[in-house]
């Protein structure tokens, strides 16, 4: 009973030192999304939340995080809820302990769309805008085109119909678990970033690749998904298909058959055709 | 003093009635099989417990889902297919002296292969799904194959135990005041109006002829798909290319020794030293030394190849078997059951009924612990362990349910040979007077 005592109180010791010591730096405190939480961004944070967090924190507001000492949490918490964005920004961007550090794995915009998720429990929230004035501002439009001659993904950056110059340009093949990154680029003086493409990749049935493009500089944004034909049609082959020792009975290999029901008609044969002989023991009564 | 006479010495009258002294419904015989009634009805309530709380009452788990029931299936197919030896291999190259014992052979045949068939049914989770077996089973599996060559086995071996009983069918229908007149007029049916004519002979010889051909690759082919069982799956311990004759090779020697156990029993209970001879026991016992020889050489291919290389996959296994935990079962198994029994055999002393019937017993319980080797062990060592398993699951202990249903499924074998032994003559009477006629003609 002594020793019970005091493990509970060196675990419950323990998960309050582990909660409250854990401190964002002030600068990170402050931090600000350049983005305004909306119901978009909530959802997209939604689905990068069940990939990667949710395995460790639950479902929001259930309260139904894994068993672990610190306690991971729900981030509908007050826990969660009394940080500032920033201090969420900053935990899920470098991680601490148990807590895996997102950085390399989500975009910022990614990691603000997960604080988005968070807010969208908490009605009191009102979210505190940065301050823009006299940053540069961009309405990024993104055109993207694949070049056969040689083999590249072109994407052309305009803002208000204008060449962008010298802007990171981030471009990815979409997966079925993930995204493949072709890499990061700057546009040229024409506003063009060119990236290097497999040209064997599979695409999907009509040979299609999904792109994906990321555009970034300062605090403005802009994303595009675009499908273009790139490859030859990829038709996928079931493991199933046609007659195999592992398909079902219906496509069984011919061989089989024919020697299963050979063997089993031969030999069935063979037993009825004794059984038959016995009959005629009757007609060979007398000499 | 013992004299030497056999039935070749006896008259044709003699024969007949030494041999259908059995076939009665003596009071002795009436409380045997109420006694087995009684013992495999109490066995049977645990099958009853089995069918409402489901498998869950016997030690199988993630790991070994293939426990005691499949192990004594295995056993029971492998005693089976000594009628095939015996009748059909030994009958087609015309050895005489096992005319007094093919239908012993036969019988053993029938009951264990019949309750082979059983024993499977008893494994099933849900036997009323018994019929999806052939509703949705796949032609290639070995399963599904299995289920084939032991019915048509069991219809091979019931067809020669039956077609060489005809004349002597005939015999038993005539005989007046021991049995009942029901029974005779079955007798006289199913005895197709046999009347000893040469006409009616050759159509009973091509047939036994012809049977005795078939059964081979069917006997072959019952015992080497069980194994394929175990051989087609990948499990280390299993997947062996030997597996087929290594278990037919098995086979013999537990079918030879329950011929020898059987022969015992039937010459002490019905007196029949004239018929089943001290040169019979010599000779099953000469037989039983040179089939336990042929499966010892498998036993040392089928463990030395793999505990040579040791490969990290199979090495569990067969440690397991050598030096761990199944130990000191194995050498019990292998030495106790096997080789000791074989070393003692070549003693002639040895192979007179009483001691030869000693070591068959012993070497019968040998090998259905080896049945449970060959079958348990395996599954413990998988090559994907289970996670999030009870530590329990990493052993196998068969459960007090488990094991009395297995012994219900000997009592039934039982219950089969006593009723064929009540029912028809133990030697064919037919066979032996036709080879005493010839013997005193000439």
């Amino acid at each position: 009973m002594k020793y019970l005592v005091i493990i509970i109180l060196l675990i419950t010791s323990g998960t309050l030192w582990a909660q409250s010591s854990w401190k964002a730096p002030d600068k990170a405190q402050k931090q600000l999304s350049p983005l305004v939480f909306d119901e978009d961004m909530a959802q997209q944070g939604r689905q990068l939340y069940s990939r990667s967090c949710a395995s460790c924190h639950g479902t929001v507001s259930k309260n139904n995080y894994a068993i672990m000492i610190p306690a991971p949490g729900d981030p509908a918490s007050e826990g969660f809820q009394n940080q500032t964005d920033g201090s969420l920004f900053y935990k899920i961007q470098k991680g601490k302990g148990a807590m895996p550090a997102f950085e390399d794995v989500y975009g910022t915009d990614e990691i603000w769309a997960m604080v988005a998720y968070f807010r969208s429990f908490n009605k009191n929230y009102e979210q505190q805008l940065m301050q823009l004035d006299g940053v540069e501002k961009f309405n990024f439009k993104t055109a993207v085109a694949y070049d056969f001659n040689i083999d590249k993904l072109v994407v052309k950056v305009t803002s208000d119909d204008k060449f962008v110059e010298n802007v990171e340009v981030a471009a990815f093949v979409k997966g079925m678990f993930g995204n493949l990154a072709l890499g990061k680029a700057k546009t040229n003086t024409k506003g063009i970033a060119y990236f290097d493409v497999d040209a064997d990749m599979p695409g999907d049935t009509k040979g299609n690749l999904n792109f994906y493009v990321k555009v970034n500089k300062n605090y403005s944004y802009a994303k595009s998904t675009v499908a273009l034909k790139v490859t030859e049609p990829n038709i996928p082959v079931a493991v199933t298909e046609g007659r195999h020792l592992w398909s079902p009975n219906k496509d069984a290999p011919i061989w089989l058959i024919i020697t299963f029901w050979g063997v089993v008609f031969g030999i069935w044969g063979a037993i009825f055709y004794i059984i038959f002989t016995l009959f005629r023991l009757k007609k060979y009564k007398a000499d | 003093m013992k004299t030497d006479t056999t039935y070749k010495d006896l008259s044709p009258e003699k024969i007949e009635n030494d041999l259908l002294q059995t076939v009665n419904w003596s009071r002795s015989h009436k409380l045997w099989m109420t006694a087995l009634t009684i013992g495999l009805v109490v066995c049977l309530y645990f099958y009853y417990t089995q069918l409402r709380d489901g498998l869950g009452v016997t030690g199988m788990n993630d790991y070994v889902s293939w426990g005691i029931y499949i192990s004594n299936f295995v056993f029971f197919v492998a005693t089976s297919l000594i009628g095939m030896l015996i009748s059909s291999v030994l009958g087609l190259l015309k050895v005489k002296w096992i005319t007094p014992i093919a239908r012993i052979a036969e019988m053993i045949a029938v009951a264990f292969a019949f309750v082979a068939g059983l024993v499977i049914i008893i494994d099933m989770g849900r036997p009323d799904r018994l019929h999806h077996v052939f509703v949705y089973g796949r032609i290639q599996s070995p399963i599904l194959w299995d289920v084939v060559v032991v019915t048509t086995y069991v219809m091979l071996s019931l067809l020669l135990l039956y077609i060489p009983l005809i004349p002597d069918l005939a015999i038993c229908a005539k005989k007046e005041g021991l049995l009942p007149k029901l029974q005779r007029r079955i007798y006289k049916a199913l005895s197709l109006g046999w009347a000893n004519t040469p006409a009616q002979f050759k159509i009973i010889k091509n047939g036994i002829r012809m049977l005795a051909v078939l059964i081979i690759p069917v006997a072959l082919g019952i015992h080497t798909v069980t194994s394929w069982l175990f051989a087609m799956t990948l499990r280390s311990g299993w997947d062996s290319p030997i597996f087929g004759p290594y278990f037919v090779s098995g086979a013999f020697v537990t079918g030879c020794a329950s011929v020898i156990i059987l022969m015992y029993v039937f010459r002490k209970q019905y007196k029949l030293d004239h018929y089943l001879t001290d040169r019979h026991f010599n000779l099953m016992g000469k037989l039983l030394v040179l089939v336990s020889l042929v499966y010892v050489y498998f036993n040392i291919n089928e463990i030395i190849v793999p505990a040579y290389k040791l490969r990290e996959a199979e090495a569990g296994h067969i440690l397991d078997l050598l030096v761990g935990r199944e130990s000191v079962m194995f050498w019990i198994v292998q030495v106790g059951g096997l080789i000791i029994p074989f070393l003692l055999l070549l003693l002639k002393p040895m192979r007179k009924p009483g001691p030869a019937a000693l070591i068959s017993l012993i070497v019968v319980i040998g090998a259905w612990f080896k049945r449970y080797l060959i079958v348990i062990p395996v599954q413990l060592q998988p090559y994907l362990p289970i996670q999030n398993v009870p530590d329990s699951y990493s052993h196998y202990m068969p459960t007090w349910p488990e094991i009395w249903i297995t012994v219900a499924s000997f009592i039934m074998v039982i219950m089969i040979i006593t009723l064929l032994a009540k029912l028809f003559p133990i030697i064919s009477i037919w066979e032996l007077q036709e080879e005493t006629e010839k013997n005193q003609q000439s």
